[in-house]
């Protein structure tokens, strides 16, 4: 009887595991003979489109605003569904998992930070062929969203970074006109670092910020093809000059998350930025005065990055012309419009301007030196940033000696692409 | 002989209502435990990325190969052997301390024993918030060391303070849980040998030492086997104090452990493969070090 038991309960779990096993070895399979579940050849579109994005307060408003009337518009369309994500490390975690299980949205609302990744592996479709008339838009923003001449999304907002400066410690420290170089920022950082207050705030925790100093001394990262570039080492060698001189501070040293914190804060007196700086100092600091510049230039240089949202479609949609279509929609001069009054975005389209510049008058300035944004150009094996990350902490957390060079080249060795 | 028949028609109804009860259980576990473990040993002898689930590609053993050539996997897997051979001794020790303390007749002993149990209700977000707010350069438990002469810094700021910071809020999250784990135990400690022993002339040390301690022999395997598995599995904590700022692991590396180094490369990077390799490993330590303790306790009963 025992024996007996034993058999059945084994014979019992054999089963059950084996069920569990087939099913996921099914899908496993299907997935190693180039079909999809979601993208079989032939299966017909039931007009319904899901679009993913993420974003703070307001980013849903916008959506829905962008897709009013689509149904009109676009031929074909039944219904728009939208799937928002909680953060953006929320969609860039989860995205992988819903494309593996044929469950991805068909349209998603990303940024140029980290796109390279899901257009060189596939997962964002080619826009090319639908004579798509982008001449209206920020040419550098439609730029930021080609990849080897391809075009794989569609900017609707295009931002450069910018440059923000405390203007009450600046007036009070007797400094004169605004930095236009990194060596003017090193002299002003001098006179402004005092009584708890450190003069510039590189945030080294992301590679955002460091990025603006690799394009503003000529540099950059050329989507992973110069990493160990004079120019990109002579920014990060002016990073290292100013925190091994207690003129910089990051955002973790001050006990902060972010930059913005200790802006805000009043615990630097500039730093780089962007748009949404405009949010934060009216919640966080609204009585703190402020200016927005250019990013200063190095060694003659100047440049920054252009951050610009895009829409773009997922490749294994059942009907990507459908998506296509919508997508460029979604793009056009009213929804951005709308975009910059809800949420305080540029617009990629220049008809589009007049609205976010009568908003915020602060920030027309950017007008004047968009044309020198380009995209951030990470590599995209996403580990890069971690590891770039890495040898800026290690210099700064450890007092580690490694020279700017001999960090950049070891990076470059293992994620330089041709 | 009716006796015994009756005895097995018993026996098998038990053991029926048995095997009913535990299938709902032995299913789950087969399909969230079994399952995703035999597919992630499959997984970790690919090339697969979610991105491109229609590429994935049988490489061997590249991936294990490739981890010990690896010098993040190195570290991570010497902050994480590290921080288990740390944390877990400091942990039993000052647990069971704590339950010594407590099993001693004083008053409001019963606060006292809510209070060493409460961080452990807390979620590990927001022990972590409340620590960093502690530890951060200038904040209150810096004011006091750097009057004992220490530099002041932010802790998980440090490259060197950072896996410290959180082994020690890993440590007073859990230290309230093992206590209660040590107070059942001492409580299955008949009296009788206490008094014996007192009656006998034997210490308070000698009491604790020869027959507290080896009786509690079989709460500390279990106390040590758990405690090593949460100090493998730690995450929690490290992801609320670095993802704000600097991303898992920060800085640079230093509070990497290897579950922080499966999620980075499975999650973050895409290289499933890779990740799902990192995991088996760190399986497979687990269970060394589980079967080891096992192996080494011994039997601590009263006989």
């Amino acid at each position: 009887m025992r024996k007996k038991n034993k058999k059945i309960v084994a014979l019992g779990l054999v089963l059950v595991t084996s069920m569990a096993l087939l099913a996921s070895c099914g899908n496993s399979d299907k997935g190693s003979d180039g079909s999809d579940s979601s993208s079989d050849s032939g299966t017909e579109s039931n007009g319904i489109l899901t679009v993913g994005f993420w974003g703070s307060s307001g980013e849903d408003k916008a959506v829905e605003a962008a897709i009013e009337g689509v149904k009109d518009e676009v031929e074909g369309v039944k219904e728009i569904k939208l799937e928002q994500y909680a953060t953006v490390n929320d969609f860039y975690e989860k995205l992988p998992g819903q494309i593996a299980a044929g469950t991805a949205p068909d349209i998603v609302i990303a940024t140029n930070e980290q796109h390279l990744q899901l257009i060189a592996d596939g997962v964002l479709a080619e826009l090319d062929g639908y004579d798509f008339d982008l001449s209206g838009y920020t040419q550098n923003a439609v730029e930021a969203w080609q990849y080897e001449g391809k075009q794989y999304g569609i900017p609707i907002t295009a931002a450069p970074s910018t440059f923000v400066i405390n203007t009450d410690m600046w007036e009070a420290a007797g400094l004169g006109e605004y930095p236009k170089t990194w060596d003017e920022v090193y002299d002003a950082a001098k006179e402004l670092t005092k009584d708890g207050v450190t003069g510039l705030c590189i945030e080294a925790g992301t590679i955002f910020h460091p990025t603006q100093y690799m394009n503003s001394f000529g540099g950059g990262w050329k989507d992973g093809k110069e990493i160990s570039s004079d120019e990109n080492v002579a920014a990060l060698e002016y990073i290292f000059k100013m925190f091994d001189e207690g003129l910089a501070i990051s955002a973790k040293e001050a006990g902060l998350t972010w930059d913005g914190e200790v802006f805000a804060g009043d615990k630097c007196a500039m730093t780089t930025g962007g748009t949404w700086y405009v949010n934060l100092m009216r919640e966080a600091a609204p009585n703190t005065n402020y200016t927005f510049v250019p990013v200063p230039g190095g060694n003659g240089n100047q440049g920054c990055t252009l951050h610009s949202y895009g829409v773009a479609v997922v490749s294994n949609t059942a009907d990507v012309d459908m998506a296509a279509k919508v997508a460029y929609y979604m793009s056009r001069k009213e929804a951005q419009e709308t975009r910059a009054e809800l949420i305080g975005d540029r617009p990629a389209i220049e008809e589009a301007l007049p609205v976010f510049r009568e908003l915020n008058p602060q920030l027309v300035v950017m007008d004047d030196y968009i044309g020198q944004a380009t995209s951030f150009g990470y590599p995209a094996d996403q580990a890069f940033k971690t590891d770039f990350t890495a040898i800026l902490e290690n210099h700064i957390y450890n007092n580690d000696e490694t020279s700017a060079k001999d960090a950049l080249e070891t990076l470059a060795e293992t994620y330089v692409s041709n | 002989m009716k006796k015994s028949k009756t005895k097995e028609v018993v026996s098998f109804s038990e053991k029926k209502a048995g095997l009913l009860f535990i299938l709902p259980a032995a299913i789950c576990w087969v399909l969230w435990f079994l399952t995703p473990f035999i597919q992630a040993v499959y997984l970790s002898f690919h090339e697969y990325s979610y991105l491109m689930p229609d590429q994935k590609k049988f490489i061997g053993l590249e991936n294990y190969v490739q981890m010990w050539q690896d010098p993040k996997f190195i570290l991570a897997l010497k902050n994480t052997l590290l921080f288990v051979a740390i944390t877990v001794p400091v942990m039993v020790v000052i647990s069971l301390g704590l339950a010594v303390i407590l099993q001693s007749k004083f008053r409001a002993r019963g606060a006292f024993r809510t209070i060493y149990f409460i961080p452990y209700t807390v979620a590990g977000v927001a022990v972590a918030t409340m620590f960093m707010y502690l530890f951060v350069k200038g904040g209150a438990v810096q004011v006091f060391m750097t009057n004992l002469g220490f530099k002041d810094v932010t802790w998980y700021a440090d490259v060197k303070l950072a896996m410290p910071f959180i082994g020690i809020m890993f440590i007073w999250q859990l230290v309230g849980f093992y206590m209660i784990y040590y107070l059942s135990g001492m409580q299955a400690i008949p009296e009788s040998l206490y008094e014996a022993a007192r009656i006998d002339g034997a210490s308070k040390l000698n009491i604790f030492r020869y027959i507290t301690l080896p009786l509690l022999k079989s709460t500390t395997y279990l106390v040590v086997i758990y405690s090593i598995i949460q100090a493998f599995q730690i995450f929690d904590q490290i992801a609320a104090v670095t993802s704000a700022s600097g991303g898992l692991g920060s800085p640079a590396g230093a509070t990497n452990t290897l579950l922080t180094y499966f999620y980075l490369n499975s999650f973050k990077y895409y290289k499933v493969g890779y990740g799902c390799a990192i995991a088996v490993v760190l399986f497979l330590i687990i269970l060394l070090v589980s079967l080891a303790q096992k192996k080494l306790s011994g039997s601590g009963d009263l006989d």
